[in-house]
């Protein structure tokens, strides 16, 4: 029989509210010290608030599990459980009371810092943006707290539970590395495919996307992204509606317990297993010659994780072992699937007519693993001609296994596709012995993600570095140098730069390209900064020369001029290609 | 009025509660007796609507208790370690109970105040055990439930209290009728108060009566010469040529069996409430007897 005083009781929510005010308090006190930090640093007055609402979002992770962890906490101690449950109101008025309370603990202290800030000179704009993204966050974190909760006996359970949900895309990644992925030849994982099982790390990014943070300002909202976070706040719904049944099914007698839904006991077992399976695994050694070991690895995360679900010591009866057995099956049977590649996926290779652009990068050191890289989501190649120069050398490596430890270098290759879809490969290769490939990889589209024009109109300046040394080259407008460095300001040099370059590129002697060419020849790091959408210069670029190339005899002879100049000053006539200042 | 129907509970492999039927009748003062480990606190969890019962139903005047706000509103439960939130007075408690219970009768909350004496603005984790047993039945006794569940309910007081608190429960069962269940692990305890006992073991129910029926079914007979052989004889022991019968029967019907056969010597005397257990739990295990003796 249900009643009106069935899904809410005020006595509770006065209740919790009075008994729990440590929590509420102290979140009050950080965001009125956060609030005096903002006023009375002067650096980050006004609208340098947008980054806080960007970090906070971890601490808004934090304090919804400790909400949720702090209202249930009767849930995991049996003596308060059984007092409480006496009583007369439904698991749904607890629910609803409590999860009402902690949207209070949130709400109240969160708002009144954003009606401050408002009150107290930041743009009205960014505080109304920063309270739907702090709310919807809330409701996001809330809601998964609640479910681990839920699914937890105990509250060290429920902290791991949500801490590894929260980083599912790094975990699972980490196990698909390490088991699969090297049985899969040249075919990395795809970490997108990931990340949406990672609501903090991916939140933080969306968040991000909301600002431009580049200059302090505020400078509109993206609906693509709001459309994200609402996303996350009808999650965050969803799992507390989640969490709400599995508080209805609930056995209270699971206080205590590491995890109180029994369906999911064996999941728990199974997971845990395989995650001390792999953690043992890359601690102890890895490689496809040791999967033996990971038999002993399972043993030990199988019979860890009965022992920690059934609270006892006692786990090994038969009926146990037949299901180590069965997870051992299930571990190598995946495993041998993934060696025979049943699909032929590591022997595919697209068709160059399919390809709508390509992307090539080559890391200098082929230790096996798969890298993601700026310059490798950066450059964009279209030219039909180097397209199929790239299908032809990876078609020649996907059929020529090089399984052996490999040397030389790592080259990665994507290739965006006319369906829409995107296909990632990599494998070891010897530039040296690649005359195709070092000819793309030099090409001005390889090397660059703007047209010459477009790079040209939009480059600042330019900034060059030995690694090995603290010698730099500075050619620009405007900003000031490095100790030791030189400075070059004539536009023109600019544009001398921007030619040797593209000849480079033409030459096929350009980035990317270094260890075709033999050892010992020194690089130099070009950093390119263009200017932003605002006029400011903002964006970043980084090529890589060979001491062979055009581009490294200009800077060299700009360096050398500054360097032999007895007043470090050098005039135009000096060496003919503009003027100096040295410092 | 409180049943429970073949319930059975189990966590994980153990059987707490095996097919266990109670039936407490309204107004009885019922004792649930058994060993420790016998299920008493998970029965008294699902009368309560703690636990969801594996199988069978617990009812309240045939409506089920579980999840039932309607039902919970009528019943009271004292555990055996009362809880109180950790830092609450007893004037909080008193909100809080009374925010919760419809029928809290604060006047009665102030008058048991004047009985029990406890300080209404102290923290109650620092009352003694014996204090937070009487605030637990202040509040309990406020909510005026029709049915008071009690585990454990005097464990840790001292004489003079356990005095008290019966009287308080008795005089609640006068005034208002009161069904009243109270779990324990000592008959002794319970002889006094209680008009309907159960006994409990290994989560089931092994006999449930009332002792008006019980202390009428079994009467213990002294009898010198020959015993007729029609009594229905449930322990005899000898002490020179006196034997001593516990005979199942009643008082008028045994005597009229003992004249018949007309012994040297016979007297009929009635049995306390453990002899009449000890003697009808014969074949039942030693944990039983001992928590009789």
């Amino acid at each position: 029989m249900r009643s009106r005083r069935s899904f809410f009781n005020a006595s509770v929510l006065r209740r919790d509210i009075t008994r729990f005010f440590p929590v509420w308090g102290i979140f009050a006190i950080l965001l009125g010290l956060l609030f005096l930090s903002l006023r009375l640093d002067p650096p980050r007055s006004g609208d340098a608030v947008v980054p806080v609402y960007i970090t906070g979002g971890w601490a808004v992770a934090a304090y919804a599990l400790v909400c949720a962890l702090t209202l249930f906490a009767d849930l995991y101690q049996s003596r308060l459980c059984n007092a409480l449950h006496a009583l007369p109101l439904r698991r749904e008025g607890w629910f609803f009371t409590h999860s009402a309370a902690g949207l209070l603990f949130f709400a109240v202290p969160f708002l009144c810092f954003q009606f401050i800030l408002g009150l107290t000179g930041s743009d009205i704009a960014v505080v109304a943006m920063g309270t739907g993204i702090g709310l919807l966050e809330f409701f996001l974190f809330f809601g998964l707290a609640l479910l681990c909760t839920m699914l937890c006996g105990n509250r060290v359970g429920a902290v791991i539970l949500f801490a590894l949900l929260n980083f599912m895309a790094p975990i699972l990644q980490w196990v698909g590395n390490t088991l699969y992925q090297p049985l899969l030849y040249g075919v990395p994982l795809n970490a997108d495919s990931f990340a949406p099982w990672s609501p903090l790390m991916n939140l933080m990014e969306e968040a991000e996307n909301l600002f431009d943070l580049y200059h302090d300002s505020f400078t509109g909202v993206q609906p693509k992204d709001w459309g994200y976070l609402l996303i996350c706040g009808g999650a965050g719904a969803a799992m507390a509606a989640a969490a709400l049944l599995l508080y209805r099914k609930r056995s209270l007698e699971t206080a205590g317990d590491l995890i109180s839904l029994r369906l999911l006991q064996p999941i728990f077992v199974g997971a845990f297993s395989l995650l001390v399976a792999v953690a043992l695994f890359s601690i102890m050694g890895h490689g496809t010659s040791l999967l033996g070991l990971l038999i002993p690895y399972l043993f030990i995360g199988f019979f860890g994780g009965r022992m920690l679900v059934e609270k006892r010591v006692n786990v090994f009866q038969s009926k146990a072992f037949l299901w180590f057995g069965i997870l051992v099956f299930a571990l190598f049977g995946s495993l041998l699937l993934c060696s025979m590649d049943p699909f032929g996926v590591t022997w595919q290779v697209p068709e160059a007519a399919q390809v709508r652009y390509a992307q090539v990068y080559v890391h200098p050191y082929a230790n096996g693993k798969y890298y993601q890289s700026y310059f490798y989501d950066q450059n964009r190649i279209t030219d039909r001609s180097h397209i199929e120069s790239l299908v032809q050398t990876h078609e020649k490596l996907a059929q020529n296994r090089n399984d052996t430890q490999p040397h030389g270098q790592m080259l990665y290759l994507t290739y965006r596709l006319s369906d829409g879809t995107t296909m990632r490969r990599y494998y070891p290769v010897e530039l040296a012995e690649e005359e195709a490939l070092v000819k793309v990889m030099s090409s001005w589209e390889a090397v660059f993600e703007l047209s010459y024009e477009e790079l040209s109109q939009r480059l600042i300046s330019v900034r060059a570095e030995k690694p090995e040394g603290s010698i730099g080259i500075f050619v620009g407008e405007g900003d000031a140098p490095a100790h030791n460095d030189v400075k070059v300001q004539v536009p023109e040099l600019k544009n001398r730069l921007l030619q040797a370059m593209e000849k480079d590129c033409r030459d096929g002697t350009m980035a990317q390209t270094e260890k075709a060419f033999p050892d010992g020849q020194t690089l130099y790091y070009l950093e390119l900064t263009l200017k932003g959408d605002t006029g400011y210069g903002v964006r970043y670029m980084g090529v890589e020369i060979n001491t062979e190339n055009n581009t490294y005899a200009l800077l060299q002879q700009f360096y050398d001029a500054g360097r032999e100049s007895p007043d470090r000053t050098i005039t135009q006539e000096n060496i003919n290609i503009g003027s100096f200042n040295v410092y | 009025m409180l049943k429970m129907c073949n319930v059975t509970k189990h966590f994980g492999t153990f059987k707490a509660l095996d097919g266990l039927n109670m039936t407490v009748p309204k107004g009885a003062v019922y004792g649930l007796v058994g060993p420790n480990g016998a299920g008493k606190s998970t029965a008294i969890r699902h009368l309560t609507g703690v636990y969801r019962p594996d199988a069978g139903e617990v009812l309240l005047e045939d409506t089920p208790v579980f999840e039932n706000v309607a039902a919970k509103e009528r019943l009271c439960c004292i555990g055996d370690e009362v809880f109180f939130f950790p830092s609450a007075t007893l004037a909080d408690m008193c909100s809080y109970y009374a925010g919760i219970y419809p029928r809290f009768d604060k006047a009665l909350f102030y008058r048991l105040q004047e009985v029990f004496g406890l300080n209404l603005k102290g923290q109650l984790r620092r009352f003694s055990k014996g204090m937070q047993k009487q605030a637990a039945f202040q509040l309990a006794l406020s909510a005026r439930p029709e049915v008071l569940i009690l585990d454990e309910p005097v464990d840790g007081l001292d004489p003079v209290m356990r005095r008290q608190v019966w009287s308080l429960l008795l005089a609640e069962v006068a005034e208002r009728q009161t069904t009243v269940l109270i779990s324990s692990h000592n008959l002794r305890e319970l002889e006094d108060i209680c008009d309907h006992v159960g006994i409990m073991d290994h989560g089931k129910m092994l006999l449930e009566r009332s002792l008006a029926d019980m202390q009428g079914s079994t009467v213990k007979v002294q009898v010198a010469g020959k015993v007729p052989e029609d009594l229905q004889i449930l322990h005899e022991s000898h002490s020179g040529r006196l034997q001593t019968l516990i005979v199942r029967g009643t008082a008028e019907e045994t005597e009229r069996k003992l004249q018949k056969a007309d012994p040297a010597y016979f007297d009929v005397l009635p049995l306390s409430l453990e002899e009449i257990f000890i003697y009808e739990l014969g074949g039942v295990n030693d944990a039983v007897k001992t928590i009789l003796l």
